[in-house]
């Protein structure tokens, strides 16, 4: 028994020091990369580009299911985006609040026939409408929920006409020059680049940060739970997904913001509804049709932050998010199971999927292992209580240094913060891991189970309290809203 | 002292000094930048700060002025030799920029050097600081990166349409063997510095060139710079057997204004694909409501793709609302006629029209409101 723990022990202490050792390896390629970018953005006058009504155009596709609290300003900042064509298709999935009435008298709404195309849609009869005062809107409403984020997107697809989409969230608030960034990549080398992402903020209330936000407020959300999650995105996006980039296994295209050729969508036959969460699945189907396919093509990530999206503000709502995460991550892995180690599927097959099968689809189990056999450990004495302590001043001093460096990344690229939120940011990297880790460690365990169990619900968070909808901006808090329906966009 | 302890000592260090570092280095940029912003000099300047303040496009403009202008008097040889060093990599591309900024006569020739760097994303940086020099020396760089395929045409493009081309320049992307570089000079010609009739003629001939890319750019520049007379080629291409051509001929002519050919764009409203229905739709409304005699017809077409785009036409040229108001008036005559169309266009649109013609009908003002909705409803009784 006591041969046993120890060596239970010795395999999640391995365990542990090989993903540590993986994300000291991607950070350094993080900084390459993210340096590479930075010199680029100054260098280049992007702005002699894109002011030309020669520029690829872009659908901006942007499904909605009881956001009554979020959507004028989510849908103010994409007709707001600085784009010399882009269209936003906003499919209204059932919503049962006031989502519909909301933009009808924001946007000024009519009632309009359109003949879409049918290619994912076919048999739906939603009703369409497009803004008297801006154009490019077009508001498709299904009365019934589809069950799924990815049919209210195929639906979208089905009214775009323009030949590259970018799906966005209805909760998040888009930069103005977003599309600019994320086309720009795009331009450089259309022929091989199919997709692109780029770097997402959270706030528990992102009106606050949007571009027209008062500047003089801080870069992030320094609110308990918004500090800690803008840790991690950080972290998800500048010392990970860069690496991803410049590696050739860019896994995770953000549900928040994914632009995509069309015709790569269509080729691999639109979102697929079959999964708890349609941003990864299609990631990995491209990468695996385009592989097989033996085609030549690069999926990007970027390191400029696009837009900011909401965060749970509570531990509640944070852990039901995390555990669907969880969820898609072990269906998604599951399902592309075939591509781990294959080398027909190159970088991705050799290096990304196992990579993701050891961070993300397996880490809960080794969380749970490596805290029941150190605590076992300790308590039966072949752990000492100081070494214990040494042991967990280790892990997260580690932790907090990737934490640290994601931070660096982004303030030596855009210089944002206030000092006082970078020293904060900075102290909150160590007591992450008591603090933090738990709930997240909590909420992978509950989303593995929920797959062994083939669960299938969205588990999308309720909006955090405001006031009254309709606006834009920052406003009071207030009573919560009522309770958002179990399914679909979050 | 235990390997825990090492270990915890290495990664605790490493911690503190990362932070300290990232904050100690914050506050001296933020101090810099406020010295600088005051007018102060004397500041020994790091090529960092230098970049981000003077070179990148999305600094403080009056800050990045100062800064270039601050650069110049004090290192123009340094970021000049900077510039022409190909060992510097984007340090070069950054020297390069500010020497632009400043006007400095030598960039060009930085530049055009630059432009034949192995490394791709430098050569689409170096296009963008020529893209800020309206010369005819840089235009010719860019069509030459252009023609050379330095540079792609979606980076170039939406460049050089913003000028007014040389057309000896544009000459040798017509005469180039590859289809897509001549693609792209065909739609450059419709910003060619030829006379109309010239650059006409040059493009009408394109649009009978056996590339349907060529065709299609040579509809898109007729669009532009086409007369009267490209519009019987335009109308000629609507039966083009490659699709895109056909949706761009329609485009064209839209664009000319051409309502006599509204019938040859209404046929288009029955192709099997979608996008060149969605073309022909748009380019209907585009030419407004001067089309209505050659588009009715198309409510009684066989096709069902016909009959429902030619409803939903119809009703973005506004005729529905038209019609609403026109079966509520006293006249029975224009009463009668305007709700027998109104149940004519409701059959060929389906039930997505009869709704939107529902609504449309609760939307009129005031007292028309509740008038029409019985109007509907009692049109929609007799569909």
């Amino acid at each position: 028994m006591t041969q046993t723990l120890h060596w239970l022990v010795v395999f999640c202490l391995s365990y542990l020091a090989v993903v540590f050792v993986c994300d000291v390896a991607l950070l350094a390629v993080s900084a390459l990369e993210n340096g590479r970018r930075v010199r680029q953005r100054r260098a280049e006058s992007l702005d002699a580009l894109f002011v030309s009504g020669e520029v690829l155009p872009v659908s901006v596709i942007v499904p909605v299911y009881n956001e009554e609290a979020v959507v004028v300003p989510v849908v103010r900042s994409l007709l707001g985006l600085d784009y010399p064509q882009h269209e936003v298709i906003l499919v209204n999935d059932g919503s049962t609040d006031g989502t519909l009435a909301l933009l009808e008298r924001e946007f000024a709404l009519e009632r309009r026939a359109m003949f879409s195309q049918q290619a994912f849609s076919r048999g739906d009869d939603p009703v369409t409408y497009r803004s008297r005062t801006d154009p490019r809107l077009v508001v498709v409403d299904s009365p019934v929920n589809g069950g799924s984020k990815a049919h209210a997107l195929n639906l979208a697809l089905d009214f775009c006409r323009y030949p590259y989409v970018c799906g966005v969230d209805g909760d998040t608030i888009y930069d103005r020059r977003a599309l600019i960034k994320a086309m720009a990549p795009v331009h450089r080398d259309p022929a091989r680049v199919v997709g692109v992402t780029s770097r997402i903020g959270v706030s528990t209330h992102p009106e606050n940060h949007a571009d027209g936000a008062d500047g003089s407020g801080p870069a992030a959300d320094m609110s308990f739970l918004g500090a800690f999650q803008h840790l991690e995105y950080l972290r998800s996006f500048l010392n990970d997904r860069l690496a991803w980039s410049r590696l050739g296994f860019m896994l995770c295209t953000s549900g928040a913001f994914m632009l995509y050729r069309r015709d790569v969508i269509d080729e691999v036959g639109g979102f697929s509804p079959a999964f708890s969460c349609e941003d990864i699945e299609i990631t990995f189907r491209i990468h695996e049709h385009l592989l097989r396919t033996r085609r030549k093509y690069r999926i990007v990530a970027l390191p400029d932050k696009v837009a900011t999206t909401e965060g749970p503000a509570s531990a509640q709502a944070l852990v039901r998010q995390r555990a669907r995460w969880q969820r898609v991550t072990l269906e998604v892995i599951w399902h592309y199971r075939r591509m781990i180690g294959n080398p027909r599927y190159k970088a991705v097959g050799l290096i990304g999927a196992p990579f993701f099968l050891l961070s993300e689809a397996l880490a809960p189990v080794f969380e749970l292992a490596g805290t029941v056999s150190v605590a076992l450990a300790v308590a039966l004495g072949l752990f000492e209580w100081q070494t214990f302590l040494l042991f967990l001043g280790v892990v997260a001093f580690a932790n907090a240094v990737l934490a640290s460096a994601g931070i660096w990344l982004e303030d030596a690229a855009s210089r944002e913060y206030r000092l006082r939120d970078l020293a904060r940011l900075a102290l909150l990297g160590p007591i992450e891991l008591l603090a933090y880790r738990p709930i997240l460690a909590w909420a992978r365990l509950k989303g593995t189970v929920g797959f062994l169990r083939r669960e299938r619900s969205w588990g999308k968070f309720e909006r955090n309290p405001r006031g009254p909808a309709g606006g834009g901006g920052a406003r009071p808090a207030a009573p919560a809203l009522g309770p958002a329906g179990p399914r679909l966009v979050g | 002292m235990t390997p825990y302890v090492l270990a915890f000592l290495v990664v605790f260090s490493a911690w503190l000094g990362l932070s300290a570092w990232m904050i100690v280095d914050r506050a001296a940029h933020d101090r810099l930048v406020a010295d600088l912003r005051r007018g102060a000099r004397g500041h020994r300047l790091r090529w960092g700060t230098v970049a981000k303040l003077a070179a990148d496009a999305a600094s403080d403009p009056e800050l990045s002025r100062a800064l270039v202008r601050y650069v110049m008097d004090t290192d123009e040889r340094g970021v000049a030799a900077t510039a022409r060093d190909p060992r510097e990599g984007w340090r070069a591309v950054e020297a390069v920029r500010i020497l632009a900024r400043a006007g400095h006569r030598e960039c060009v020739s930085d530049l055009e050097r630059m432009l034949r760097l192995g490394d791709e994303e430098m050569r689409a940086a170096a296009v963008t600081v020529l893209a800020e020099i309206d010369d005819e020396r840089s235009t010719a760089l860019l069509i030459e990166a252009l023609r050379s395929g330095r540079c792609p045409a979606s980076w170039a493009v939406p460049i050089l349409e913003r000028r007014s081309l040389p057309a000896r320049l544009l000459q040798p992307l017509l005469d180039d063997p590859s289809l897509g570089v001549r693609a792209v000079g065909t739609r450059l010609l419709a910003r060619s510095d030829a006379a109309d009739a010239t650059v006409e003629r040059m493009l009408l001939r394109l649009c009978r060139d056996r590339d349907a890319d060529v065709r299609a750019a040579a509809c898109r520049a007729l669009g532009e710079r086409g007369s009267a007379k490209a519009v019987r080629h335009l109308e000629s291409l609507l039966d083009d057997p490659v699709w895109f051509v056909r949706i761009r001929a329609a485009r064209a002519l839209g664009q000319l204004g051409s309502v006599a050919s509204a019938a040859g764009i209404a046929r288009l409203l029955a192709s099997r694909t979608w996008w060149v229905r969605q073309a022909a739709k748009e380019t209907l409304v585009d030419l407004g409501p001067a089309v209505l005699p050659q588009l009715l017809p198309m409510l009684d077409h066989a096709d069902a793709f016909a009959r429902n785009s030619c409803a939903e036409v119809l009703q973005n040229l506004g005729l529905i609302d038209q019609l609403l108001v026109d079966s509520d008036t006293a006249d029975p005559a224009t009463r009668a006629a305007s709700r027998a169309l109104l149940d004519k266009i409701v059959a060929a649109g389906g039930s997505r029209v009869e709704s939107a013609v529902g609504a449309g009908a609760g939307t009129l003002a005031g007292g028309v409101e509740a008038a029409g909705r019985r109007r509907v409803a009692s049109t929609f009784e007799a569909a």
